[in-house]
This record gives structure tokens, C-alpha cells and sequence, in this order.
């Protein structure tokens, strides 16, 4: 069938995951604890003023009442108070903390995917020699250390060394300068700011929020670019060892044409489904990079729920959590159809 | 003999053996299983005086805080109130198994007491210093084993608050500059929180407490608070471990900062009154402070955590404020004040010159918006508790319980009661509920600070008992103070700007900015670069910034870093653990004592069912 097709029903299939979604992190929120815990908020309640809370939201009604309310709320917007963000609204910390995610995580898998593709044809082509070796040791390198602990060696060197010696350097941390900020304010429109600025036109901004991206989303890309250079290495063995490539070789075609035009194509598959699972993963907020440098997304606001026992927002980063990888999962499925057409007539 | 009745003999005789090893089997597993016991440990004096005896104080302060603390004395702190001749205990671990054997031979404890010691995760200090009571005590070989548990802060609250905990270790940070805030919380079994949560209620203390309240002459307070602390510290439910020391570490271009334990964010208040750069330095007109957290609120309300009380007490005013770095009261919003001769009313003069950063006059009207508004919104985890507990009519509001709930014949009660009265645009008078001696520097702390009652109602009107959501993010942008807030990106930064309607002495910067950094690591880089002007740097660490050797020998603090100063000053914080008294009701298992001679049955029977700890005497 189709691309079109195929993609439409893909989007239609997506309204019962994204049922089944809702209702598991129902079924949580009231396993979980105490479901009058993701409305409240202050620990000090009298007996009546949970009384309140309960009618309000419905508590005391049959489980299924109650999963019909907790979806209206859902698609309302109401996703429950986070208490650990000075009581706001999930929603709104959401909408504060995602794009910044989302923006560190874009930067983070492209950067592991320019790096890690061509990297793991290179290890594929040239098996065994030199520079396969070399690329080894450096996804290996790159699932070893510690996230946290390469984060802080960059600071250290990228910004205090290149400093001091007066070489120019990666800034600290955050995710532009406050100073450059106040003197050419930036109009948020999406809230990501490379994104914002390249709009507005303002580009000292673009400029100083792209230097600020640039160290942690590699501390970010270097597990995953790991992930991604090992797969391609891999499925490309797998196929360069196809009929359909010697046969394309005795054809008398140029390695170039036979490596990029027939083995890669077929080689992507395994690695558009890591790909994908990187991204979900990644987009569920890398905590530790994030503490490092500042930078004020989801990680850090679902760790401090999690630390201050904040149902409303675990159970609303959750859902977050939940969607996305849906969202990737589809994406991902999409691309595989573009890439074999024959996955989209079955 | 004939065959049948040797058999039949033999059959007895094996009837007997089996009967005898069923009896002394049954008798081995009744000795073998433990029978539970329950005992109140901490309701024993002598229990608890061998506790605080088994604390080793020094280890504690010269190893864990480094030598930047002192032991505690009692609830005051000393560099609120001196009291030297104060009987201190200290670490004496054969005095403390004396007083465990002596509460031990009265029954207050069994051998094989365990103990769970509770602490707050995150908190390094209290751990070490959980693990340091752990190791005294075991050493002492007295029958307690001791667990240390660490909680996350939500749960251990919860847990203190419902007194399941037998000891934990909390801290106390002042609200305001006077014994009354440290002897109430530790000292009064009534309205004292901690004291309620370990069920201490000694009826004279209270009553010493209730008259030092009241009592106007500073000598005869004194006396009556050093009366409360003699019995704090005689009736040890207690242990006084430390006053820490405040740290502070900035880049030595920074001019004229000076300390006030008062001040929410010590590092950046001065930034108000006098504070500036040095003009060689980088960006001489903006001060930036690296610290760890985020505010919770911008309204004066209901925040009641330091980083928003940093930015509200330099963004907003209060009627009267602490002199640099003292604790004597001295005017800010209101030049002068008359005290009735019964002390229950308290008539302000405000400044005719005082002004809102939109250019309006500061009036006594707005002063009773924000007082009455704070009164009203009555956030049982706010700040509001301080000053509704002394205001007429406030007590009777507060005990109403109205929280998100819009009670409006409270409301009325309360603003018909009269507390705060306006007299004239420049007068207003506060009627309190019963004398009170520290109602200045209840009014010196940043829930009592004034804002703007017309941008406060343009933006969105007061709901008492509810948070008001536009004044929670933009109510530092409504006040008087020598700076305003333009921005704030939450878990990234505030940006303050200079109030160019400042009636006061203009500041030195033109910008403030609050950065958020968690990590220490970043921190300490940026400072070193020079790109920031001083940041939030804990105890642990500062041995990175100051020579060792030269602190631990000379106490003094020697910088190892070029162009950083640190500096240590005496905080007016408590720490302390504390003994749950009537609610530890230990339940656990004993062994049971048994005649060495049934060992061969008991100790099988102990394999078999797995109960262990067993004794047994000759």
C-alpha cells in the first residue's frame, strides 16, 4: 500500500495504545498509594478538606466512573498539582521543562547518529583492521564512563582549562547566558531556543544557546552513539555477507555504490529501532547531565518528585514518559516502511 | 523369657524413649523461642542520661563539621544568647554505661534493645553524626544494637509528625532574632512543635515560656530563658550536638559584604545596602550568586524556604529591619513607633518618603493589605503561623483551619477583631493578642514584608485560604526594596534589577542575578574562572578553598585559591537529636535463660526453627 496509507493507519492505531497508556497509569495511580495524593497540597489537610478533594475529583465513585473523569481531565489538561514545583500545575511544569529536554535530546541523537552511522559502516567495511579497532575502543569508551563523571571532565577541561590558558572555550553551564540574554531578550515561541532565535532573528542568541548545547549533548550522545556504531557494525556484517551484495560485486560495481546504495539501506533497520528507543529514552529526561550542567528540564523535575514524594508529578512524568516512546515507536515504524517497502504490504 | 514378652519389653522401653525425647524436644523449642517483651527506654532519665553521655561531641565537630561548629548548650544558641555557666554534657562512656546498666536494672530496657537512629537523606552531616552515636553506643556493650535509617525528607516528616520515630536528627534555622523562637519549638509542651512530637510537657518549663513571652524587661527574660534551658538540659530528652558556623566563599573583588545570621541568603542581602565591585572587575555593575535549589514562591505570603526569602528581602521592605550586621532593630519602612504602657499596642509612623517601585507612595493601607492578606491566606506550611499567633484575632483564625476552603465568617471575625488598623495615611497601629516581647524582629522576617496592594489586585485578587497563583510567581515584582525581579526561569535562574524608585540610598549593582547550579563541582569552577561573584559553598568542601593544616592548628582560615576569600561566622542554627519520650514503646524479643543441661535440645530445636539469640546459664 501506499506511504499514505500506511502512515494513516498507523495514526489510527495509535488511539488504543494511547488508551491502554491512560489506563495502566490509571491503574498505578491507584495502586501506587493513595490517589488523593496527586491533588494535594500541603501535608497538613483536615479531615474535611480531603473530603473536598475527594468529591471533587471524583474519588469515591466505581473505578470505571472514575477512569471516564481521569480521562476528560487527561484531554482537559488537567494532569494533577506538582507539588514538589511549588504547586503548580503538571501541565505547566511540563511545558516549562520539556522544550529544553526535547532541545538537548534532538542535538544529543543527531550528533549520535552523524557520528555513530559512519562510524559503524567504517568498523563494518574495514573489519579488523586499524580502524575498527579504534572505533571499538571508542563506543566501548563511551558505555564505560560514568555520564556524570565525563560531564564534569569536560566542564573541567572545555571550560575552566581552555579558560584559564585564554583559548577559547565551551561555556559552564545552563543554557544561555544570563547576561547576553537580558541585553538581546528572546522571544520564546516553541521554548527551544536555538529553535526561537533562528525565527526571531536574533542571533547573538542562536550563537551563545548553540555553545551551550554543544557539551552536554555529547556527554548525552556518547551511550547511545555506543548503541547506534555497534548495531550498524553489526547488521552491515550481516548483510555485506548477502548473496544480492556479491552478486551486486560480480556486477563489476563500485564498492561505494554497493556499500551505500544497496547494503546500508538494509543495514538501517536494526539500527532505526535502537535509534528509536535511544531517542524515548533520552526524552525521558538524562537526570545526571542535566544536574551537571543546569540545564532545567524533566530530569531534574521528576527526580525531585520523586525525592519529595510528589504524586502528581511522578504520575504526570510518567504519562510524559509513556507518550513519547508511543510517539517514537510509531515514528520509528513509519521510517522502517520508508525503508523497506516491505513491511508496508503486509 | 519367652519371645512375646521380650518383644513387648522392648516395645515399652522404645514407647518410653520416644516419649522422653518428645518431652525434651518440646521443652528445648519452648526455651528456644524468644518471648517479646515491651519497655519505654526513653521515658528512664537515666536511659537518656546515658545517651547524651554517649554522644562524642568533639569527634563530631572537629571531624564531621571540620571544626566549623561548637557544641550546643541547649536550645538558645550561644550567639544569640551567652550562657556560658550553662552545665554541658560531654562524652564520657563510662558514665554513659553506668546510666544504661542503672535504667537497665529498673527495667526501663531489655538485652537485644534495638534501636533505629533517623536522619534526612541528603543531609551528610546528620548521617555521620547517626553513624558516630551508633559506634559509641555499641562499643558500650550495654544490650542496645543500634540501626541507622536514613528517610527522604517528605517521609521522615510525615513520621516525626505522627511521633512513630524513637530518635531522629533535625535542625533548627531562626525566623527571628529572639530566644522565644527556639525556646517555644523545643521547649514548650503545648504549642511547641518538636516538644509535642516527643511528647515533653514539663508544666513549669511552659509556664516560663508563656511569661518570658510576655515579659517586656529584657534583664528578667533573660533569667526566665536561662531557667528554661537549666531543665531542657536536666531533663536531657535532647541531645544538644552542634552550632554550625556559616560559610561563605566570593571572588575578593567583591566590596563591603558583610554577615547577619537574620538574612535568608547571607551572601547576596548586602547587595541592598552598600555592597558593590571592585571596577576592575568582570561585569563591575552585576553581582551573580551560584547557589543549589529554587524558590517555591514569590510571595512574601507563603514562601518560607531561603533562596525566595533571598530575593523577597531584596526586592521588598518590612517595617522595621536588622542593622547591618547586628541584631538590634532599627527602623526601615516605619521611622519611629509608640508601645503602649500594657504593651499590646504598637503604633508605627511610616516614612512619608517610602515609595512602591512604580513610583506610588508606601501608605498605611498597604501594610494592612499585606499583613491582613499573609493572616488570611493562613498556609499551614507558610510562615504565616508567626505573626497570626500574636495578632488579635489571629489565633482564633488560624485554630479555624480554613485552607482552601474560603471561610468568610472567619474572615469577617478577623477583620472586625481590628489587629491592624489603619489611622492615618502615614500611621498604623497593630493590636496584639496578649503582650508580646518579640514582636519587632517578627516583623524583621520576610513574611512581614510589605507589597503592593494595587498591582497585587490588578493582576488577581486575594482569595483567603488560597495561594494566590499570580502573587506565588510575580509577587517580588510588586515591592519597595532597593531592587526588583524582571526574571525568573524556574530551576535556572532570577534576574533583580535595580528599582530606579528606590527612596532609599541607591544600590551599587544594576543587575542581580541568582544562578542555579546543584552540583558543587560546576560551582567551584565558576567561581575560580571569575565568572561568578560567590557562590553557596557546604562544609564538606571547604577544605578545596582554605588551608587544612592552618585551620585544624591555628583556626585560621587561610584562602588556597587566588582571588577567593572565605569566611566563617558563628549562625544562630541548631542541630540537635531528639528522643521520642512517651511514644518509643519498644517491642521486641528476648531470649529466654535455660539450664545449660537441655543445650542438646534447645540448640537442634534453634536450627530447625531458626530462632537465634538464645543464652543459656550453667
Amino acid at each position: 500500500m501506499k506511504m499514505r496509507d500506511y502512515i494513516a493507519r498507523r495514526l489510527l492505531l495509535l488511539i488504543p495504545v494511547l488508551l491502554g497508556v491512560t489506563m495502566i497509569t490509571f491503574v498505578l495511580s491507584h495502586m501506587a498509594g493513595d490517589p488523593v495524593a496527586v491533588y494535594v497540597t500541603s501535608e497538613k489537610l483536615s479531615e474535611a478538606q480531603i473530603l473536598k478533594i475527594v468529591k471533587a475529583h471524583h474519588l469515591d465513585e466505581p473505578l470505571y466512573i472514575q477512569y471516564w473523569y481521569y480521562l476528560s481531565d487527561l484531554l482537559h489538561g488537567d494532569w494533577g498539582i506538582s507539588r514538589s514545583d511549588g504547586n503548580r500545575p503538571v501541565i505547566e511544569s511540563i511545558r516549562s521543562y520539556f522544550p529544553a529536554t526535547l532541545e538537548l535530546t534532538m542535538f544529543a541523537i543527531a550528533m549520535s547518529i552523524i557520528i555513530g552511522i559512519p562510524l559503524g559502516i567504517v568498523s563494518a567495511v574495514r573489519k579488523d583492521k586499524a580502524s575498527d579497532h579504534a572505533a571499538r575502543i571508542f563506543s566501548l569508551t563511551g558505555v564505560s564512563m560514568p555520564v556524570f563523571w565525563l560531564a564534569l571532565l569536560m566542564q573541567y577541561v572545555f571550560y575552566y582549562q581552555f579558560k584559564t590558558m585564554n583559548w577559547p572555550y565551551l561555556p559552564l553551564s545552563g543554557r544561555v547566558d544570563s547576561l547576553l540574554l537580558a541585553q538581546y531578550p528572546l522571544r520564546q515561541i516553541t521554548g527551544l531556543y536555538i529553535l526561537d532565535s533562528l525565527l526571531t532573528g536574533n542571533w547573538p542568541i542562536f550563537f551563545d544557546a548553540f555553545l551551550h548545547i554543544i557539551m552536554p549533548s555529547f556527554a548525552l550522545c556518547y551511550i547511545s552513539l555506543a548503541l547506534i556504531s555497534r548495531m550498524m557494525r553489526s547488521s552491515m556484517l550481516e548483510v555485506l555477507r548477502q548473496d544480492y551484495i556479491t552478486l551486486a560485486r560480480s556486477k563489476g560495481l563500485r564498492e561505494r555504490t554497493v556499500i551505500y546504495r544497496h547494503a546500508l539501506r538494509n543495514a538501517l533497520i536494526p539500527t532505526v529501532t535502537v535509534t528509536g528507543l535511544a531517542f524515548g529514552g533520552l526524552l525521558a529526561g538524562a537526570v545526571l547531565t542535566e544536574s551537571v550542567f543546569s540545564w532545567p528540564g524533566v530530569g531534574r523535575w521528576s527526580t525531585l518528585a520523586i525525592l519529595r514524594a510528589d504524586a502528581g508529578g511522578i504520575l504526570g512524568f510518567t504519562q510524559l514518559t509513556a507518550v513519547i516512546y508511543v510517539l517514537a515507536n510509531l515514528i520509528v515504524d513509519v521510517i522502517y516502511a520508508a525503508l523497506d517497502p516491505r513491511i508496508r504490504l503486509e | 523369657m519367652t519371645e512375646k514378652s521380650k518383644g513387648s519389653r522392648l516395645k515399652i522401653v522404645a514407647a518410653i524413649i520416644l516419649v522422653i525425647i518428645v518431652i525434651l524436644g518440646a521443652t528445648g523449642y519452648y526455651y528456644s523461642t524468644p518471648t517479646t517483651v515491651t519497655s519505654q527506654p526513653f521515658a528512664n532519665r537515666d536511659f537518656r542520661l546515658g545517651m547524651v553521655h554517649a554522644f562524642d561531641y568533639k569527634t563530631f565537630i572537629d571531624t564531621i563539621y571540620n571544626g566549623f561548629a561548637i557544641q550546643g548548650r541547649g536550645p538558645i544558641p550561644q550567639a544569640l544568647m551567652a550562657y556560658p555557666d550553662l552545665f554541658q554534657y560531654s562524652y564520657d562512656p563510662e558514665l554513659a554505661k553506668t546510666y544504661f546498666l542503672k535504667a537497665k536494672d529498673a527495667g526501663a530496657y531489655f538485652e537485644g534493645l534495638p534501636m533505629t537512629i533517623y536522619y534526612n537523606s541528603g543531609n551528610e552531616m546528620r548521617k555521620q553524626g547517626s553513624l558516630l552515636l551508633k559506634d559509641s553506643i555499641e562499643k558500650l556493650g550495654v544490650g542496645i544494637s543500634v540501626t541507622v535509617q536514613e528517610l527522604d525528607w517528605p517521609t521522615f516528616l510525615a513520621k516525626i509528625r505522627a511521633k512513630e520515630l524513637p530518635i531522629y536528627f533535625v535542625g533548627w534555622a531562626p525566623d527571628y532574632a529572639d530566644p522565644d523562637d527556639y525556646a517555644i519549638p523545643f521547649g514548650h509542651g503545648k504549642f511547641g512543635t518538636y516538644a509535642i512530637r516527643i511528647s515533653y510537657n514539663n508544666d513549669t518549663v511552659n509556664n516560663w515560656i508563656d511569661e518570658a513571652a510576655r515579659e517586656l524587661d529584657p534583664a528578667k527574660r533573660v533569667e526566665l530563658y536561662k531557667a528554661v534551658e537549666r531543665q531542657l538540659v536536666t531533663d536531657a530528652p535532647y541531645i544538644w550536638t552542634a552550632e554550625p558556623m556559616t560559610i561563605e566563599a566570593h571572588r575578593d573583588w567583591v566590596k563591603d559584604w558583610y554577615f547577619n545570621p537574620m538574612y535568608s541568603e547571607w551572601a547576596t542581602a548586602p547587595a541592598g545596602s552598600g555592597m558593590y565591585k571592585d571596577p576592575s572587575a568582570p561585569h563591575p555593575d552585576t553581582f551573580i550568586y551560584s547557589t543549589i535549589n529554587d524558590a517555591d514562591y514569590m510571595d512574601p505570603a507563603c514562601d518560607y524556604e531561603t533562596f525566595g526569602g533571598g530575593i523577597i528581602e531584596l526586592t521588598t521592605q518590612r517595617l522595621v529591619y536588622y542593622d547591618r550586621d547586628t541584631l538590634n532593630i532599627v527602623p526601615q519602612l516605619a521611622k519611629s513607633w509608640d508601645i503602649s504602657s500594657d504593651g499590646l499596642v504598637y503604633t508605627f509612623h511610616l516614612n512619608e518618603n517610602a515609595m512602591f517601585n512604580d513610583g506610588s507612595p508606601l501608605t498605611a493601607d498597604a501594610v494592612k493589605f499585606s499583613l491582613d492578606r499573609l493572616v488570611l491566606m493562613n498556609d499551614p506550611d507558610g510562615p504565616a503561623w508567626m505573626f497570626s499567633s500574636i495578632i488579635k484575632g489571629g489565633p482564633e483564625y488560624m485554630s479555624a483551619n480554613t485552607w482552601q476552603v474560603t471561610n468568610q465568617t472567619e474572615v469577617d471575625k478577623y477583620l472586625a477583631a481590628g489587629g491592624v488598623k489603619v489611622i492615618d495615611t502615614h500611621t498604623v497601629q497593630l493590636t496584639l493578642d496578649h503582650q508580646y516581647a518579640a514582636l519587632l524582629p517578627v516583623l524583621a522576617f520576610t513574611s512581614q514584608s510589605i507589597i503592593n496592594p494595587s498591582i497585587v489586585n490588578a493582576n488577581e485578587v486575594d482569595k483567603p485560604g488560597f495561594h494566590n497563583e499570580w502573587a506565588s510567581k510575580h509577587g517580588t515584582e510588586a515591592g519597595s526594596g532597593p531592587y526588583k525581579m524582571v526574571e525568573w526561569t524556574p530551576k535556572q535562574r532570577v534576574v533583580l534589577e535595580r528599582n530606579k524608585n528606590y527612596w532609599g540610598p541607591a544600590p551599587k549593582f544594576e543587575k542581580v542575578i541568582f544562578q542555579e547550579q546543584d552540583e558543587y563541582g560546576p560551582r567551584q569552577l565558576a567561581i575560580m574562572a571569575g565568572d561568578v561573584d560567590s557562590i553557596y559553598l557546604p562544609t564538606t568542601n571547604i577544605f578545596d578553598f582554605v588551608d587544612k593544616d592552618a585551620w585544624t592548628t591555628q583556626h585560621k582560615l587561610v584562602s588556597t585559591k587566588p582571588g577567593i576569600v572565605v569566611e566563617a561566622h558563628p549562625s544562630l542554627d541548631v542541630a540537635g537529636m531528639q528522643m521520642n519520650i512517651a511514644f518509643w514503646t519498644a517491642t521486641y524479643q528476648v531470649p529466654k535463660h535455660f539450664p545449660g543441661i537441655l543445650m542438646p535440645f534447645v540448640i537442634p530445636a534453634i536450627s530447625v526453627f531458626g530462632i537465634r539469640r538464645n543464652r543459656w546459664d550453667e
